[in-house]
């Protein structure tokens, strides 16, 4: 703030007398060097301090176009504004008021400024035909959802109401934002307003695997709740998404739908048990169930004896719950946080194993785990470790530095 | 004493006489025992050697089904053949072969019995490439269907197209088409006025891909991403130097079977080309400008036409075929970059399908985008780099052209080895197959009658045979 004012106070001291904010933003503008680190940041704080008299200029010296960092630069400089004054500028966006060469601006100044209150401003400006203004305004959408939780709860009221234009960009928005209350706004719209779950979820569905980690267990559960229904209209995605999200406990659904009479679910039922599972089996509904029923036997039953063998001191009692933990197919990432937490303190000949066994479960989550261990006195289990990073991240590492240099960022994503 | 002696005398002789029945009895005997042990022997080696010919029987007939089923994978069938509970009869024996999808390799496991013969061998295969046209529709980078589009099939070897019925998710159509892509399909949504695009079949998307369904948009069958991406097929195309041809408005052209080649054939308006084929024809650019037509008359053969760099067909041209076969004509392209042709500033697409069809057969090009728009309606497939079905565009795949293997390669061989024999009772019983299988009233089918096609789950349920009780009792 500091830094702003002065360079305000710097500016204003520059400039003519006569200059007006217009002035002194093009000013801003004139002397902004993109290039420099941390410029763009400093020239949207000059300005916002120009005050939130100043936004009518300089939503005028955003261009018709509306791109480029010189007009993001402008449209961000908005969101510092104060909430009242910003809220009632943006007030002023409708259709009537402003010239058609001025809609893309303002879906970009609503992009970087607006709140979920505008989400039907935004709508309004695209108009009933959104295909011309269709990118930006589902750019904006999508700013909006992601940076506002609320706003995706507006957006699934707006959408359920939409027609089906506005609605199909509301989607699009709310999954392209990447958020767990997007994903969960989406997985609603699905239950709330049956003709759009096709759209909603396969946009979901499309975006799934970029959707932070761990879920949202109500978005789990609002999907899980869906996929109980055989009739569902989009339950070939909501089958999918069971695989795409790798929800072990959708595994007794997918199950019963694998033996199911409809062929095409059955085909999707497969491909997100082989994905939840890493399994091979085939469409023979009875082989998964009798591997379901062996799994969960396991974790009733062995569970948590094995567990506690795994942090016992014994040797021998590792060894045995390591070779038992290494046959589970079912709950992997359960089984991948155990094996990392004992990783992190195991001896060289349980530290060997947990190597291949957490490679064979192939979760992201124990890469850290992993690197550790690239520092071990014992040579085996660095070994261990670089060949189990090796097939987790998919990739050849020569090096120990290469494995801790580049290991997570180059993961595959699973 | 004398007389005693002489009696003791007779009575030895007498109570020796007949003494050597005792020896005889006992040769008798012991050859009888030799008799019986060589018997039993001989009969012993009998079945021994009866065994080892029912083994390897067995074995020989486990190895036909193998070849069965490499056969069945490279027509493009699944590779399963028959089923333990109906097997396939071959000469004395029986034989059933099971079929585990690996991705990009198979493997065939296949048992075979004959009388008290038990064979069970096992092979690794890499898969064959079918022909490109059997992909049905199918885009490397993206598929998209606009508002109204729709892609259904039928199977020209049972007769000619006839609108599929059922249209709703999950309502099921014999006859699936076939929607692929190594990226996303997106299915644009309608409105209350128009209908979302249509998918009457199969779309499976890559393996990180998805299936975008716009609102009132339909597919009725999977949308399971496929395991692996698939690699199109890069053509080269040899052109000659050779002059255009530029055919004069108002006089046909007629091309009777045979091989060509043009550096261009640019059709004016009025202009026409009928090709009959067998015919190849090789050209660096095919222009069709407003109000000229393209003929193919694959009745009497296939004709194939390959383009180098470029091909135009705007609007109010014709590109047709006249025959139905969809194997009997086809357009391939290596065209792959927008280059101003027209010097209008405007860089063109290199490929342009604006035409008026219908068209039978494929239409393949790899690097390039292909729009069809609806006035070319396909029949049979399109393989590209992005396909676009626009507005309304129908295209219909032929279900005949999954089994087409023009141009694609054969299933390569990896390992094999001999495997435990699988649960069964047919296999557990010592009896001969066929009896208990007439016991049990099943009538083992005809190989070539006993393959799967894709998509078809094998039956994979054990039955409960009876024994042959005269068997027992023997």
């Amino acid at each position: 703030m500091v830094i702003a004012r002065t360079i305000t106070a710097a500016l204003v001291l520059l400039m003519p007398a006569h200059a007006g904010a217009g002035d002194g933003a093009a000013e801003i503008l004139r002397r902004l060097d993109p290039q420099t680190p941390g410029a763009l940041e400093r020239a949207s704080r000059a300005l916002a301090a120009l005050g939130p008299s100043a936004m009518g200029e300089l939503f005028a010296l955003v261009s018709p176009a509306a791109v480029g960092p010189q007009d993001e630069l402008l449209a961000r400089s908005f969101r510092l504004q104060p909430k009242s004054e910003l809220h009632a500028f943006l007030s002023g966006f409708t259709s009537v008021a402003l010239r058609p060469e001025r809609l893309k601006p303002a879906l970009l100044v609503l992009r970087e400024a607006g709140s979920g209150h505008e989400l039907a401003r935004c709508l309004e400006l695209a108009g009933p035909d959104v295909e011309a203004l269709q990118a930006e305004l589902v750019a904006a959408l999508t700013a909006i959802c992601a940076r506002d939780p609320a706003a995706c709860d507006r957006a699934l009221a707006l959408a359920c109401k939409a027609q089906a234009g506005e609605a199909e960009s509301l989607v699009r928005g709310l999954a392209e934002a990447h958020s767990g209350p997007a994903a969960l706004a989406l997985a609603r719209l699905a239950e709330e307003r049956p003709q759009l779950s096709n759209m909603a979820l396969s946009s979901l569905l499309a975006e799934a695997e970029r959707l932070p980690r761990p879920l949202d267990v109500d978005l789990q559960g609002a999907l899980r709740d869906q996929l109980a229904r055989e009739d569902h209209p989009a339950a070939q995605q909501l089958l999918l998404l069971a695989g795409r999200l790798e929800d072990d406990e959708s595994v007794p659904l997918l199950i019963k739908r694998l033996g199911g009479a409809r062929t095409e679910q059955r085909e999707n039922a497969l491909w997100s048990l082989r994905r939840i599972t890493g399994l091979g089996l085939g469409p023979d509904a009875s082989a998964w169930s009798d591997w379901f029923e062996d799994e969960l036997r396991w974790w009733r039953e062995r569970a948590p004896a094995v567990m506690q063998l795994l942090r016992a001191a014994e040797a021998a009692g590792q060894r045995l719950a390591l070779g038992e933990l290494g046959q589970r197919y079912w709950r992997r990432q359960q089984v991948s946080d155990e094996l990392a937490e004992y990783l992190a303190q195991a001896p060289s000949a349980g530290a060997r194993m947990a190597c291949g066994v957490l490679a064979r479960l192939g979760r992201e989550s124990a890469i850290p785990a992993l690197q550790a261990r690239l520092e071990d006195a014992d040579r085996e289990v660095r070994e261990s470790a670089r060949t189990a990073l090796a097939s987790l991240t998919g990739k050849k590492i020569p090096s120990r530095a290469v494995a801790l240099a580049g290991a997570s960022s180059g993961a595959v994503p699973r | 004493m004398k007389s005693m002696i002489s009696r003791e005398g007779t009575d030895s002789r007498s109570t020796r006489r007949g003494s050597v029945l005792i020896p005889a009895l006992l040769a008798v005997l012991l050859t009888s025992g030799l008799c019986v042990c060589y018997l039993q022997l001989s009969l012993s080696k009998s079945r021994e050697s009866q065994v080892s010919v029912d083994a390897k029987s067995a074995f020989y007939v486990a190895e036909a089904g193998l070849a069965e089923a490499y056969y069945g994978l490279a027509r493009g069938m699944q590779g399963a053949v028959a089923s333990e509970s109906v097997p396939a009869r071959f000469g004395n024996g029986v034989y059933w072969v099971t079929c585990e999808d690996l991705g990009d390799r198979v493997t065939l496991r296949s048992t075979g019995l004959t009388r008290k013969g038990r064979a069970a061998v096992s092979a690794t295969l890499r898969k064959g490439t079918l022909s490109v046209a059997s992909l049905g529709m199918y885009g490397n980078q993206s598929v998209d269907l606009r508002k109204g589009s729709r892609v259904d099939a039928y199977d020209s070897t049972v007769g000619p197209y006839e609108s599929p019925k059922v249209a709703s998710p999950g309502g099921g159509s014999a006859l699936d088409a076939r929607v692929g892509c190594n990226g996303s399909i997106n299915l644009a949504g309608g409105s209350e006025y128009s209908p979302g695009a249509t998918i009457v079949g199969d779309a499976n998307p890559g393996p990180s891909g998805t299936v975008v369904i716009g609102m009132e948009a339909i597919v009725t069958g999977s949308t399971a991403p496929a395991t692996q991406t698939t690699t199109l097929p890069t053509l080269h195309i040899e052109l000659p130097e050779e002059e255009p041809l530029e055919p004069t408005a108002g006089t046909p052209v007629h091309l009777p079977a045979g091989s060509y080649a043009w550096s261009k054939m640019h059709l004016g308006p009025n202009s026409l080309v009928h090709i009959t084929g067998p015919a190849d024809v090789v050209l660096d650019e095919l222009v069709l400008d407003h109000g000229s037509r393209l003929e193919i008359d694959g009745s009497l053969g296939a004709v194939e036409i390959s383009v180098r760099s470029y091909v135009n067909m705007v609007a109010g041209s014709v590109f047709t075929t006249l025959s139905q076969g969809t194997d009997r004509a086809s357009l391939l392209t290596s065209a792959s970059l927008s280059v101003d042709r027209d010097r209008d500033g405007i860089a063109d697409p290199p490929v342009t399908l604006a035409a008026t069809g219908p068209f039978y057969g494929l239409i393949y090009a790899p690097r390039a985008p292909v729009v069809l728009p609806a006035s070319f309606t396909v029949y049979g497939s399109v393989v590209a780099d992005r396909i676009t079905l626009g507005n309304n565009a129908r295209l219909h795949f032929d279900r005949a052209l999954l089994n087409s293997t023009v141009g694609g390669t054969l299933p390569e061989f990896l390992c094999w080895r001999v495997v435990e024999l699988p649960p069964s009772r047919l296999v557990d019983f010592g009896f001969d197959p066929l009896t208990v299988l007439k016991v049990n009233s099943v009538v083992p089918v005809a190989p070539q009658d006993a393959h799967y096609v894709k998509g078809v789950a094998p039956d994979t349920s054990l039955r409960t045979w009876l024994a042959p009780v005269t068997e027992i009792l023997w």
